[in-house]
């Protein structure tokens, strides 16, 4: 009696509390999937709105751009009033809105990264020593978490090694704000690899900007060709335009679901090892292809890693299995013939005392 | 007294040699880039590309000049077999090689310095030297100079096809290769016809 008592009340005061709690559910108008989102870690901001952003503030943005955008693009160096504009100047201060339009930091006000005295003209203030990073916003003000996680792996890669090379080396050295998109945006593989393959090489394949980026530090800044260090590749060029340099550069993570790891690997640990990509468990699902469209028709046909067929066939990893049983069946059904046909001849020859 | 007559001119025997090695050689390369990663593979990666492209090419040089010595030595003729006839003396090799040979009855056809392959052979000869390993060779050239392939083949990377035609015809070329090992211990001796591929001689009885 004293028992059932015990578990009556334990049964109301739960189911009390069940009660509570979906009476605050309904009132605030939530499923639980909804609150269970809201308990995860809060996706990295700035968030990415959902919805388009209303055609008015879009014409807003765009008003208030065509200000700076009249003297900052090729058409606008040339309309520009030389009695007010040092035109030389200006033309080493071109970018390109259509870029930009595509870009990650599209319908974003030029004056939201660009503050203080850059927002009138003449720009006044001292002239900065860093071109254009004078009272220009660093990525941290607006991606605090991700620069957090960012910037500790950057300085412990491959940049991160000189101290000198270093004090020049941020964020801006590979990102172009006004250009760059992320590979969720881009999807396509084939623009990936054009867009982040040129952040590297725009250093490592010219000798120019690596000799005025490293000028005073490194003495002799010569570096060896690119494609003489990645000869073991056997054809350097292919892979260039078909694989990022930063998939053998950067760490693999334990979890491929996570963004690519910023700290670039020296020459001692970059991953040489053809097996990481030419293989069925290859590397390339995980993070080249990571957001490129399904290719069912061919992996019903058999294929591995079908979803990089539509860019590459890459030996080792997209493999055709249905093929390779038909393949293994008819050498099998050969070896089998021979096997019978010796067989023939071993008892034939003993029927017929030895002579063949 | 056995009796000797010469019938494989030197560079038919050097060409079949060098040709042979390559075939092996790029089927072992081959098959270990195709099973990377798997365990099946007998070379790494690295060496298995090296030797490839290196044999694939060599091969292509091989053939063209395979090619011009057949033409010009009026070797082809070996490979075209005789329409008269055709049909029984196929039949009577088949009759050979499936049962004959199993008890002890004399080879049908005996090589002559004109003629040293049988029409079987001939037959055989001719579709691999001049379709399967064309489409082989084609395929491969492909491979190495993707400029030659198609850009895009049903929404596929163009190199899709031709690494598909050239692992298929890789396969049966293989197994070609198998059953031609096989067929050259089928002589008087199981030696003979290797000795003959040695030193240009065949042995009559
Ligand atoms: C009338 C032409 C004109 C207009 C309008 C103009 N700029 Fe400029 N801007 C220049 C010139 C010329 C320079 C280079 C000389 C200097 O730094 O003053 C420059 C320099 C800059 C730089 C620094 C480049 C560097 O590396 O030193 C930034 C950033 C910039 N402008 C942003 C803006 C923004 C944002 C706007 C709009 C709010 C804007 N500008 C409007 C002409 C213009
Ligand atoms: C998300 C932030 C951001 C936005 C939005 C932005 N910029 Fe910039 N901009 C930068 C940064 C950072 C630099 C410095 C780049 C560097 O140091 O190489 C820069 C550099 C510049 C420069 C100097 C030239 C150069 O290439 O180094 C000009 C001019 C400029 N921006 C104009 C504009 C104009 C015009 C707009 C609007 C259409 C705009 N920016 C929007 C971040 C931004
Ligand atoms: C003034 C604020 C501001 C600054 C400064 C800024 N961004 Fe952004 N960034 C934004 C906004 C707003 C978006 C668009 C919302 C989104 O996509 O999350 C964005 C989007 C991005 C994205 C795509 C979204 C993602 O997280 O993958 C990248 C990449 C990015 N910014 C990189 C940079 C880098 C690198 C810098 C520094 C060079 C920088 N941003 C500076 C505001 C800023
Ligand atoms: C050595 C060149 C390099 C430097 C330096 C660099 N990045 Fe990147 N960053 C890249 C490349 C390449 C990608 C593309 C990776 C991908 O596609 O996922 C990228 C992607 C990103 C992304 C989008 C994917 C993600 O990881 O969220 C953000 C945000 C970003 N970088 C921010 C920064 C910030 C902030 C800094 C400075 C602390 C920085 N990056 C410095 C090369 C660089
Ligand atoms: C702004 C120019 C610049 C950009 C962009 C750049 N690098 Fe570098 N990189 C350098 C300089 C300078 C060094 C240092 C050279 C030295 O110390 O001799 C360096 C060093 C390296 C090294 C180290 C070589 C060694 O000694 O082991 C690697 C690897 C490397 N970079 C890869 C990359 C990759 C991958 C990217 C693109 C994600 C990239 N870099 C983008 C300038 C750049
Ligand atoms: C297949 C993997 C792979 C890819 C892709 C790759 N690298 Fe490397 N990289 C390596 C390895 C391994 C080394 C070390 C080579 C050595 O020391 O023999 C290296 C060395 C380097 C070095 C050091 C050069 C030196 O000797 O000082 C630089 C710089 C570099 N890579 C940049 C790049 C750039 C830029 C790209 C993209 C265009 C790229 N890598 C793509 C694997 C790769
Ligand atoms: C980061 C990934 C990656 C690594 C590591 C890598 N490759 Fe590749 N490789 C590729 C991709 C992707 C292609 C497809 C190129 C194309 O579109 O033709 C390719 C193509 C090739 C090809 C041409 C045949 C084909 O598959 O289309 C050869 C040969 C090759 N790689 C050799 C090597 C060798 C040798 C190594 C090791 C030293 C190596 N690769 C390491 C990604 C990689
Ligand atoms: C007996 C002849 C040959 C066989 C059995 C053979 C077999 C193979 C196989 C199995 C592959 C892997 C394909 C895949 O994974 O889908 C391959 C790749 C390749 N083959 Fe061949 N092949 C032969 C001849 C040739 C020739 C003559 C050439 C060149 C002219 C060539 C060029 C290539 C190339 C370029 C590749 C891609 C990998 C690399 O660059 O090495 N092959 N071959």
């Amino acid at each position: 009696m004293k028992c059932d008592l015990r578990s009556t009340v334990k049964t109301i005061t739960f189911g009390a509390g069940i009660l509570f709690l979906a009476g605050i559910l309904v009132a605030t108008g939530q499923t639980p999937q909804a609150m269970a989102q809201q308990t995860e870690p809060a996706a990295e901001e700035p968030q990415q709105e959902d919805a388009k952003p209303s055609p008015e503030a879009v014409a807003a943005v765009n008003a208030k751009n065509a200000e700076c955008l009249s003297c900052h693009t090729e058409a606008g160096a040339v309309t520009a009033d030389p009695t007010i504009v040092d035109l030389e100047a200006l033309s080493k201060v071109l970018i390109d809105p259509v870029a930009m339009q595509a870009s990650n930091h599209t319908g974003m006000t030029c004056i939201s990264c660009h503050v203080g005295s850059y927002e009138g003209f003449p720009h006044s203030g001292p002239l900065q020593e860093v071109p254009g990073r004078h009272e220009t916003l660093d990525c941290v003000e607006c991606h605090s978490l991700q620069t957090w996680r960012i910037e500790p792996q950057v300085a412990h890669g491959a940049h991160g090694q000189n101290p000198k090379v270093f004090e020049r080396f941020d964020c801006n050295s590979c990102h172009d704000s006004h250009v760059f998109q992320s590979a969720s945006k881009l999807k396509d593989p084939v623009e990936i690899i054009a867009q982040d393959n040129g952040m590297c090489l725009s250093c490592h394949d010219s000798e120019l900007r690596f000799a005025e980026f490293t000028a005073g530090i490194i003495p002799v800044p010569e570096q060896p060709d690119i494609n003489v260090i990645h000869q073991f590749l056997a054809d350097p060029e292919r892979h260039w335009s078909s694989v990022r340099c930063i998939e053998c550069h950067t760490p693999a993570s334990e979890t491929p679901t996570l963004n690519i790891s910023h700290k670039i690997l020296t020459k001692e640990e970059a991953r040489r090892d053809c097996v990481t990509c030419h293989s069925a468990d290859t590397h390339l699902s995980a993070s080249l292809y990571r957001y490129a469209a399904e290719q069912r028709d061919a992996e019903d046909a058999g294929f591995e890693n079908a979803q990089l067929l539509s860019k590459a066939y890459v030996v080792g990893a997209t493999r055709n299995t249905k093929v390779d049983q038909l393949g293994m069946a008819l050498l099998a059904l050969i070896l089998a013939g021979i096997a019978l046909h010796i067989l023939g001849r071993v008892i034939g020859r003993l029927m017929t005392g030895g002579k063949e | 007294m056995t009796q000797r007559i010469f019938i494989l001119p030197i560079w038919i025997r050097l060409w079949h040699w060098t040709n042979a090695a390559l075939m092996i050689l790029l089927a072992i390369s081959g098959a270990s880039m195709h099973f990377s990663g798997t365990g099946w593979g007998i070379l790494r990666f690295e060496t298995a590309v090296k030797i490839h492209n290196f044999c694939g090419v060599t091969l292509l040089w091989l053939y063209g000049l395979f090619i011009l010595a057949n033409l010009f030595s009026g070797n082809l003729g070996r490979y075209l077999p005789e329409m008269k006839g055709f049909i029984g003396k196929s039949w009577k090799q088949i009759k050979f090689y499936c049962w004959g040979i199993f008890v002890g009855a004399p080879d049908p056809y005996e090589p002559t310095r004109e003629a040293s392959h049988n029409t079987l052979q001939q037959v055989m000869y001719w579709a691999v030297m001049y379709i399967l390993v064309p489409i082989v060779l084609i395929s491969g050239a492909m491979f190495l100079w993707p400029n030659l392939a198609p850009k895009e083949v049903l929404g596929l990377d163009g190199l899709v096809p031709v690494a598909l035609v050239h692992y298929v015809a890789g396969v049966v070329l293989f197994g070609f290769t198998l059953m031609h090992i096989y067929l050259g211990t089928t002589g008087h001796k199981i030696s003979s016809q290797f000795k003959t591929m040695v030193n240009g001689y065949h042995e009559m009885e």
